[in-house]
């Protein structure tokens, strides 16, 4: 019976969501939205939320690494612009719901311009990897160059390293006088991952998933097909932009606080990180991957020992050379082995047509 | 309508300095069952590849079913009905078989009559005990069945095969030739192949290549006889 | 007079920069097609054992090649321990080089602390006409040049270059005629790193040493190799030079930030209009 979950631990493919899984979807949402944060004091429910703001940049990456074959290195870019586009437009505009939207909207729109040229320039995968990050990189660049004073949009100072203080909380759109406080930016993080999650799972059931996957699997089959492979590539592109952006967004709101370091080379290695660590096919991987990094750069930081970049370098060439597949497939596998009924005994297995 | 579906003028592909496609000029009239030959190297499936523009043809025109798809990229050459098997197995290897023909299915059909057109295909090609299986880990044969199911499934006017007895048993050829005579009785096809067994069961018209330029196009028997083709091609060869 | 002159320093001096940075990574990119992540760490790392070679009281012209030798044999090590496992598996070998990066500037932050550290060189100003340059600038200017032109004489016309580019366009023909490809390839990536941490030190008496200086130059160089297209020497110095052209004009008439902005947005339109590179439609050349 629960083997059926654990495949879509490891290899969730164009299936159909199952019964089973919908209950698996509804039995977490009621542990994380209704049971935990009774339990949890706001301090946790605080370091929690963030687990879940970052989970949406590690399911934009995985979904744009894993199931559409492009190994993104700039997700981070889009989280960046995200958070700066909130930030900045909530300061000059004074209501949150716009630019709640904006912080999705624009990374979007600065992803299809992006994804228009790297995209529609067939770059092959390593380029485009090499420049999604150099894109990263210059951004990070240039917002680190904003110090000035005459760096300003509106009434906002971009702040440069700085960054800006006292970016404003969410306010409830319906009534503005009042603002998410620390729950409810948990409750909202922890309903956007699941809406995420069962958001990315139906489109790889559709029919743009599916052909998102044949992409992945064979570019030139696909166009063989009659798809016009570019036009699935910049729409995952963009997905995984605005996906970015909205993590970006949350961050922003979850810390009243943002900074170039959102658009770092540590936060972008960080996000390979996580869905390597997690496993790069799943949709679950990332997110548990997530939470294992930010438990472990914390309690790093807690104990005092030595740079946490170090310990990211390690982890990450750790993971390419010895564990390839990820945590999450390599225990899912596990699992599945121990308990789907047995196969291989299976007599017409090797039967030719 | 023309009868004439698809023919080439003047078509010439060079790599460097060599000249695999050499000034082609070829016709090919609707309903025709055609087997290309010729040495390794001959250049056919270059031919192939520049009929589905995977490859950009350096001078020469290419036309389809009346419409000019010299420059066209090869989803666009797809879409008005030119299905192409490759040489080697070009499949989905990480999808399951299903998944692969749905994706060629989908193309051309809603979804409720791709899953139709998917179940037909698995019904036809005798695909039933292994198309559950994820493609990657299936033998050599098995996969070159995927792939013209997946070709199949699209229900192409114009089907291009590039060697599919390839790696099959003695057995399945001969099962691979039933089909493609029972699928002439919908689309035109061409194939290429060097089992002549196979050719004389299924051919007509035979167009021999030899160094990227057409030597010789006849009925079969005529072409068996040819002192030249033999040369070429036949000489190292049992003509059965 | 004065104008002209600015401008081709700004410009010659923009371009040199990017040469230096980008000569090393041409090698193990461009030709070994291993995308070095950590290229800009051994850039740092050059730097850094230049200013300790120099703090132990050797001069500049001794403590810069010193730094060279160096970074090539820590080149060397990383070469056989991470990079050789991973041949002809690209993507790996990119995330295996960004944990080889980020390990760098955890050790060298925890061996030498966050602060940037500096070395003043002797040599003075440069004066032509109303013009005032600083000297080091030249300096540069000149390595790059001559760095340039050995690295491409020792390819081309030296017996070993022979080898190295045979066994980089054909590895099994190269096997099987007898080379050790394992040592190319490790010579290969070891003088890469090599010139880089040269590149690395040479930068030090104008911008010093940080543990994330790295992060500020690789992207310039993938850019320029990138663009460079399939010939690695010869493409990745073309784009250099249109690239530092433009990188240099534009910092001169606005600022640093701007021209490296301008320079990718080039760079990304180019690459739509030009998928193959600079060098996309020859064939023959390194």
């Amino acid at each position: 019976m629960l083997w059926f979950l654990f495949r879509d631990f490891t290899r969730p493919s164009g299936e159909r969501p199952t019964v089973v899984w919908w209950l698996f979807v509804v039995a977490v949402a009621g542990l994380l939205l209704v049971w935990l944060p009774g339990t949890l004091g706001l301090a946790e429910l605080l370091d929690l939320s963030v687990v879940f703001v970052l989970a949406l940049l590690a399911l934009s990456m995985s979904f744009l690494w894993g199931y559409s074959g492009m190994l993104s290195f700039g997700q981070t870019a889009y989280f960046g612009l995200g958070g700066y586009v909130y930030a900045v437009s909530a300061m000059n505009l004074g209501t949150t719901t716009l630019p709640f939207l904006l912080g999705v909207l624009l990374p979007m729109a600065f992803a299809l311009v992006v994804g228009y040229f790297i995209v529609y320039g067939r770059l092959s995968d390593v380029y485009f990897s090499v420049m999604t990050l150099v894109i990263t990189l210059v951004l990070n660049k240039a917002v680190r160059a904003t110090s000035g004073s005459q760096y300003v949009v509106g009434d906002v100072r971009l702040g440069g390293q700085n960054g800006i203080p006292g970016v404003p909380a969410l306010q409830v759109p319906w009534d503005p006088a009042t603002t998410l406080f620390i729950d409810g930016v948990y409750y909202l993080s922890v309903i956007l991952v699941l809406v995420a999650y069962v958001g990315l799972r139906l489109a790889l059931a559709s029919r743009f998933g599916r052909v998102l996957v044949g992409v992945r699997e064979n570019e030139k089959r696909i166009e063989l097909l009659g798809y016009d492979p570019r036009r699935y590539k910049l729409g995952a592109f963009v997905i995984a932009g605005g996906l970015a952006g909205l993590s970006g967004t949350m961050f922003a709101i979850w810390g009243n606080f943002i900074a170039p370091e959102m658009f770092g080379l540590q936060r972008a290695a960080e996000v390979i990180i996580w869905v390597i660590v997690g496993g790069k096919a799943t949709l679950i991987g990332p997110i548990v991957g997530v939470g294992l990094i930010q438990y472990l750069t914390t309690w790093l930081g807690t104990q005092g020992v030595g740079q946490v970049t170090l310990v990211l370098g390690v982890v990450l060439i750790a993971a390419v050379l010895l564990f390839r597949e990820g945590l999450v497939p390599t225990l899912g596998a596990l699992l599945l082995r121990l308990t789907r009924p047995r196969r291989r005994d299976d007599p017409n297995k090797r039967d030719e047509p | 309508m023309t009868d004439v579906l698809l023919n080439t003028r003047q078509l010439v592909k060079r790599f460097g300095g060599l000249r695999a496609t050499d000034t082609v000029d070829f016709d090919l009239r609707r309903g025709e069952l055609r087997c290309l030959i010729g040495p390794n190297g001959a250049g056919k499936s270059t031919f192939f590849k520049l009929l589905t523009g995977q490859i950009p043809p350096t001078s020469g025109k290419i036309t389809f079913d009346g419409q000019d798809i010299t420059d066209m990229p090869t989803y666009r050459i797809a879409r008005l009905g030119i299905g192409i098997k490759n040489q080697t197995p070009d499949v989905f290897d990480g999808l399951s078989g299903r998944e692969n023909l749905w994706l060629a299915a989908n193309f051309s059909h809603a979804a409720a009559a791709a899953r139709d057109q998917v179940d037909q295909v698995i019904a036809q090609l005798k695909l039933a005990p292994f198309i559950d299986r994820q493609v990657g880990e299936l033998a050599h044969g098995q996969r070159q069945w995927i792939e013209i199911g997946m070709v199949m499934a699209r229900q192409p006017s114009l089907i291009l095969l590039d060697e599919p007895s390839a790696g099959m048993s003695q057995e399945e050829r001969v099962r691979t030739a039933d089909l493609l005579l029972e699928l002439n009785a919908t689309c035109t096809i061409v194939v290429v192949e060097h089992d002549m067994q196979f050719i004389k069961r299924i051919a007509d018209i035979v167009t021999v290549f030899h160094r990227g330029k057409i030597l010789r196009e006849a009925p079969v028997d005529e072409i068996l006889r040819d002192p030249e083709v033999r040369d070429v091609y036949l000489g190292r060869q049992e003509v059965a | 007079m004065d104008t002209v002159f600015t401008y081709l320093y700004q410009v010659g001096f923009a371009v040199s920069i990017l040469v230096l940075i980008s000569l090393g990574l041409a090698l193990i990119f461009g030709m070994m097609k291993v995308i070095n992540l950590a290229q800009g760490e051994f850039l740092m790392l050059g730097a850094y054992f230049c200013v300790l070679t120099s703090n132990m009281g050797a001069p500049l012209w001794i403590a810069i090649p010193v730094a060279g030798i160096l970074v090539g044999l820590f080149g060397v090590v990383v070469e056989r321990t991470v990079i050789q496992w991973l041949y002809g598996r690209v993507l790996d070998t990119l995330l295996a080089t960004w944990g080889v990066s980020l390990l760098m500037i955890g050790i060298v932050t925890t061996v030498a602390g966050p602060q940037s550290h500096s070395i003043s060189s002797s040599v003075g100003r440069v004066v032509v006409g109303g013009f005032v340059m600083p000297g080091w600038s030249m300096v540069i200017i000149a390595a790059a040049v001559l760095m340039l032109l050995a690295t491409y004489l020792i390819l081309r016309f030296t017996n070993l270059g022979l080898i190295v580019r045979g066994t980089m366009q054909n590895p099994q023909m190269a096997r099987a005629l007898g080379t050790n490809t394992n040592m190319i390839y490790m010579l290969t990536f070891g003088f890469g790193s090599a010139l880089t941490g040269l590149a690395g030190a040479l930068l030090v008496p104008l911008f010093g040493a940080s543990p994330t200086m790295g992060g500020l130059y690789i992207g310039k160089a993938f850019i320029a190799v990138i663009s460079g297209g399939p010939l690695p020497l010869i493409g990745t110095m073309s784009a250099s030079g249109l690239y530092g052209s433009i990188d240099g004009v534009m910092s001169y008439l606005f600022s640093p930030v701007l021209g490296e902005i301008i320079v990718l947005l080039v760079a990304i339109v180019m690459l739509r209009l030009l998928p193959s590179g600079v060098t996309g439609g020859m064939r023959k050349g390194i």
